[in-house]
Parts: structure tokens; C-alpha cells; sequence
């Protein structure tokens, strides 16, 4: 062998043996034993105050999805939903509101992320935008996980990250996550994410292209992600909302996407800090294959907010359970539309029930815009039917419990459960 | 930026493949425009506009690219045939279980390990060092240069898999074993025909083997 063809062999396997070394993870325990840091608040899982409802938007656009919150430091909480002409239009951006708890009030809604701005940011054809889930750091960087479709439907999904360094009020383009190796679609957000002891975070995702599951993605500070864990297989289930016990507990519910076994919850469980998931198995929570939302109130104390029948979004309950789901009570409905899901609702009475609900709400700003956006939304020539669905929960630092959720396509209203704290005005009605 | 690159050489690898009735000076400068073209920032640049819809390609297909390109404008390609062959038949063994796997159809999901597991990295080189050993080197300098990449998160992506394979470079390795059988089967009836017409006449010269070609 000349010479330079031996020195050429040498050099190769040399930069092979350097190249593995390269890429050797740092941190395998960080993958090999994670834990999770629970988030609850401990000795605030006492329920005992009244509701208040409020609507976080204002009516600013005809429609509005796919609320998610994060509570600030300075007890306020910050909430984003999508809205825009309709679902999926051009026009749609990520809207956002302060919610102020002294004042009982929520700020003007702003738009705060559009579709232009990402694709000139990220250099990329940006479609649509989607679902949006917010993440406060300890060193009070905000991010903000936004769903942005470049072409097809939902299932052709990205995942893009937003950083902002004023508390949400504006934001710049980060990066895009890259989270599937079939033209990195397919990956979207809905649900609140999760911590671990090691300062990651572990961001809910599903998939619903060819395969329809859920995943934990976790990622480090620098928006880096260190590891994916997946929470069922198959065409079954999407949107997993992960309730975390301890340091090694915690289960998941997932949205039901069978055909052949529709009308529950999916749950799955893992008792190695999400190392591994268990199969999914039905939970005996009925639901119509919408989006669930919860919180840990204390270890095997948990809430669940969702469509509470399996056949229409047309109610909205609250369920609890002391024993981590073995047993479900308190059940306590925020609407309950059930005597109109057989047939249409002639809007002229329809109107009269949206009115009430606008009625109980605090503080509405334009009753007649809602009135008016709700119409729209979900009146047809032969009648009109109720929606309310995608729940976001959350407890703030102080124990009160929040909850948003998508009201008739039309605007995003908020139930507060303020803990031990006077009432400010009308109710919905005691827990 | 790699991203783009790699995007605007398989952009150019391709066009010279599908004008190979054009002038040689006429293809390279076309080519080149397209590489420039394809650089530019997005939205006027080519290569944001495909990504947008293919997703990044990986390492692996830009350095095929390169090999393509060269091959077209020199005439020359560094690749030996049975190298090539036995790459691709491995991306599409691997791709018949890694996309089903990685899109749900299992509890399993190779794709994680992309993100950083000591097996897989050591999988690969035992790989690269089978490859090294057999004086194979094509495999051995795709490995090194999507690790080093992926050292320097040159592609943007956590996943050492993103580096190494793409979805395209998995097409297009389909479609060249389906060639590559097609000719193989050409140079073999050619050789049993050029071998009965030598039965009369043992002085003529036997047809280029099979596989020679690029």
C-alpha cells in the first residue's frame, strides 16, 4: 500500500474513533434516570370557594381556539389562543391577554405572534398557525411552543419556539423543533408541559399523521432536545395531559381517536419518572374524543376538566378524584347542554340560552358582538348547536385554580376558583 | 445555512442530470446560478421555498450530491459501484422498519435514539470500523462528516438520525437498486447474447462487465 493510501486508512479510522467520541450523549443519566419535579402546590388542595366566570377575549375576531395560560411572578396570569376570520385561515395569529386576579379583570387582547412574522423569522413557508403553550423559565425568559402548518392540514405540522424576554408581550422567532425524521411533520401541542428535577422540561406533544399517539419531548434550556418518550402507539389517542404525583409518578389522559372503541379517556402511567409508559387502557372517564384539561392539586388529588359524555362537546364538567383515579366524584358541570344534543336548537332559543351564558359571565364588554360571533359560528339553516371544549388548567402559586376554554368557537372564557379569597362579583355557581 | 447548501447541491445535482443533452459549459454555469439562487434568503431564495415542504435533507444526501455533481461535470465518479450498492440497499433495509417504527406503529421508536444513546452511536461505529477494514471508506467519510455535523448542530436538528438519513435520500436509493437491477439484468442478456454470437467466432472481445458503469 503506497504511503499516502496508508496515511489516508490511519487518518479515517482515526477521525471515526474521534467522530464516535464527538457524539457520545453528556448527560445519559439525565435519560437513563429522569425525574420529574411536581408542580403542585402543597396545602392549597382544599376546593371549597366559588366559581367566577369571565371571558378572556374580547370578541375582536370571529373565531377563537385552543386557549393555554401561565401564571407570572408577580401573580398575574398570562394567557394565548389562536384567532382569527376561521380555523386555519391566513389571517389566523397567537392573541394574548393579562389577567390581573386583584383586579378581577382581564387586559385588551393584543395580537402578539403572527404567521408573517414566523416565516420571515424562520425563513420558511408558514401556512397556518395552531395551538400555542407557554413556558416561564426561573430566569423569566418566557417561550412559547406554536403550531405552524408550511403546507397540507394539521397532520403536516411543526413545531416552532418563540422566546420573549418581557414577560409575553412580544417575542422573537427561536428556532424550529425538529421532532420527526418523515419531513418533520406531524408534531403538535395542546396540553401544559411538565418539569424535571434536572431544570428540562418535558413538552406534551401527539402525532396524528399515518400513526395517532402521544409523546413527552424534553428539552433543555437552550431549547435543545435531550430525549422523547412516547405514550401510546398506534391510531389511538392524542393530546396526552400528564398529572405528575412525584418524582417518579405520574399519569397521562389521552384524547380517545379510535373508531372502534370511541366515547372514553385513554390513560397510561409511568412509575419511572417517564422512562416507560404503560399501554393504554381505557379509563372509565367518558368523553367524545375531545381535548381534556387537569391539574395536581396534591399526590393522587387530581382535577380533570372535559366534555363529560361520549357522544358531543355540548357540556363541560369538572371531575375529581382523591386516589389517583380510582374513584371520580365532584362532579360539577360548567354547561350542560345535554337536553338539545338529539336535534338542531331553533336559534331563536338558542340566542335566549347564549344570552343567559353571556349574562353569567363578569364583566362582558360587548354581549352583543359575542351574541353576534356565536351566530355566526355555530347557526346553520337548520338550527344551532353548543361547543365548548379544549380546557387549559393550571393552580397559580397562591392555590387558585384557573381554567380556559374555547366557548362556542366564539371566545375564550376563563373560570377562576379563586382559594380562600373574597368574592369579587357574580358566580357560575359553588363547587 | 449547511441546510441550504445541501439543498441548493441536490437542486444542482439534479438538474444536471436532467440536462444531459445540454452543452457541458451551458449545464455547469446553469447549475451554478441555481446553487446561488437556491442560497439566497428566503422568500427569494429556492432553498427555503423547498425545505419549506421537504424538510431538510441530510448529510448523506449532500455528499451523494456533491459526488453526483462532480460525476456530471468531470465525468469521473469517486463512488465504486459495489460500495454504493451495498449503501443503498442498507438505507432502504433500514427505512423499511425505521419510518413505520417512528411514525407509531410501535411502542419501540428508533428515531429517540437519535437524540443521544450510547448503542447507537457505538452500532455505528462498528459500522464505520466493518466499512474501515474492508478498505470501504464511502461509508467510513458519510459517518464522520454527519457526526462532526452533528457536533456542531450544523443541520439545526438534536438527532444524529436527521444527519444521516432523509426521506429523499430513501427514494432516491430506491430508484437506483431498481436501475441498477434493470442494468445489471441488461449487461447480463447482453453477455449471453454477445457470448452466442462469439460462439462462431472466438476472437471477438467480451462486452464491458456488469456493474462497470456509474
Amino acid at each position: 500500500m503506497p504511503m499516502a493510501r496508508r496515511v489516508f486508512h490511519w487518518l479515517l479510522g482515526a477521525l471515526l474513533l474521534v467522530s464516535f467520541v464527538a457524539v457520545l450523549p453528556e448527560h445519559q443519566e439525565r435519560v437513563s434516570k429522569p425525574e420529574f419535579k411536581p408542580d403542585y402546590v402543597p396545602g392549597h388542595d382544599r376546593l371549597n370557594g366559588q366559581w367566577q366566570m369571565r371571558f378572556a377575549s374580547d370578541g375582536e375576531t370571529p373565531m377563537v381556539h385552543a386557549p393555554s395560560m401561565v401564571a407570572l411572578p408577580d401573580g398575574r396570569l398570562r394567557a394565548f389562543w389562536f384567532a382569527g376570520k376561521r380555523e386555519g385561515g391566513p389571517d389566523v395569529a397567537i392573541h394574548s391577554a393579562i389577567f390581573d386576579p386583584k383586579k378581577g379583570a382581564w387586559s385588551e387582547e393584543e395580537r402578539v405572534v403572527t404567521r408573517e412574522q414566523i416565516r420571515l423569522q424562520w425563513g420558511r413557508h408558514v401556512r397556518k398557525l395552531g395551538n400555542a403553550v407557554p413556558v416561564l423559565d426561573d430566569d423569566g425568559r418566557m417561550r412559547l411552543f406554536v403550531v405552524a402548518v408550511s403546507f397540507g392540514g394539521w397532520a403536516a405540522s411543526r413545531l416552532v419556539v418563540l422566546e420573549s424576554e418581557d414577560m409575553g408581550a412580544t417575542w422573537r422567532f427561536d428556532e424550529a423543533l425538529i421532532t420527526s425524521p418523515f419531513l418533520n411533520i406531524s408534531t403538535l401541542v395542546k396540553t401544559p408541559p411538565i418539569r424535571y428535577q434536572d431544570g428540562t422540561v418535558g413538552l406534551p406533544v401527539y402525532h396524528e399523521m399515518v400513526g395517532k399517539f402521544g409523546e413527552i419531548l424534553r428539552l433543555d434550556e437552550h431549547n435543545r432536545i435531550v430525549d422523547k418518550e412516547r405514550i401510546g402507539h398506534g391510531r389511538k389517542a392524542i393530546q396526552p395531559l400528564v398529572l405528575v404525583d412525584g418524582p417518579k409518578r405520574a399519569t397521562a389522559f389521552l384524547r380517545n381517536e379510535t373508531d372502534t372503541h370511541p366515547g372514553f379517556l385513554y390513560r397510561s402511567e409511568t412509575r419511572d419518572g417517564g422512562g416507560d409508559w404503560s399501554p393504554l387502557r381505557p379509563s372509565q372517564l367518558q368523553n367524545p374524543s375531545s381535548a381534556v384539561g387537569g391539574v395536581v392539586l396534591s399526590p393522587g388529588h387530581w382535577l380533570l376538566v372535559a366534555n363529560c359524555n361520549p357522544m358531543e362537546r355540548d357540556d363541560l364538567c369538572l371531575r375529581e378524584t382523591h386516589d389517583g383515579g380510582k374513584t371520580w366524584s365532584g362532579r360539577y358541570f360548567f354547561h350542560n347542554r345535554a337536553q338539545w344534543r338529539e336535534g338542531n336548537v331553533p336559534r331563536t332559543q338558542y340566542m335566549e340560552m347564549i344570552s343567559e351564558e353571556v349574562a353569567g359571565t363578569l364583566e362582558t364588554e360587548s354581549p352583543a358582538l359575542l351574541r353576534q360571533r356565536v351566530a355566526r359560528n355555530k347557526c346553520a339553516e337548520k338550527g344551532c348547536e353548543f361547543q365548548y371544549d379544549y380546557p387549559y388548567v393550571i393552580q397559580a402559586a397562591n392555590g387558585d385554580v384557573h381554567i380556559l376554554y374555547t366557548w362556542n368557537k366564539s371566545a375564550i372564557r376563563h373560570a377562576w376558583l379563586p382559594d380562600s379569597q373574597p368574592l369579587l362579583g357574580g358566580t357560575a355557581g359553588d363547587f | 445555512m449547511i441546510s441550504s447548501l445541501i439543498c441548493a447541491l441536490v437542486l444542482a445535482a439534479i438538474w444536471l442530470r436532467l440536462s444531459a443533452r445540454l452543452p457541458l459549459p451551458v449545464r455547469g454555469g446553469l447549475a451554478a446560478a441555481l446553487v446561488v439562487w437556491a442560497m439566497l434568503p428566503f422568500p427569494v431564495g429556492l432553498a427555503g421555498w423547498a425545505m419549506s415542504y421537504l424538510s431538510h435533507l441530510s448529510i448523506t444526501s449532500g455528499l451523494l450530491a456533491l459526488a453526483a455533481i462532480q460525476h456530471r461535470l468531470r465525468g469521473r465518479y469517486w463512488l465504486p459501484v459495489g460500495q454504493l450498492r451495498a449503501v443503498c440497499l442498507m438505507l432502504v433495509a433500514l427505512a423499511l422498519f425505521f419510518y413505520p417504527m417512528s411514525l407509531g406503529s410501535s411502542y419501540a421508536d428508533p428515531y429517540a435514539l437519535g437524540f443521544g444513546d450510547i448503542l447507537f452511536s457505538s452500532v455505528l461505529l462498528l459500522i464505520g470500523l466493518f466499512a474501515w477494514m474492508n478498505r470501504a471508506y464511502a461509508p467510513c467519510v458519510v459517518l464522520i462528516a454527519a457526526q462532526g455535523a452533528f457536533y456542531f448542530n450544523l443541520l439545526h436538528s438534536d438527532n444524529l438520525w436527521d444527519y444521516l438519513i432523509d426521506p429523499w435520500l430513501v427514494f432516491w436509493a430506491t430508484g437506483w437498486l431498481v436501475r441498477d437491477r434493470l442494468v445489471v439484468r441488461r449487461d447480463v442478456r447482453a453477455v449471453s447474447r454477445q457470448a452466442l454470437a462469439t460462439a462462431d467466432d472466438a476472437s471477438q472481445p467480451a462486452s464491458e462487465p456488469a456493474g462497470s458503469r456509474s
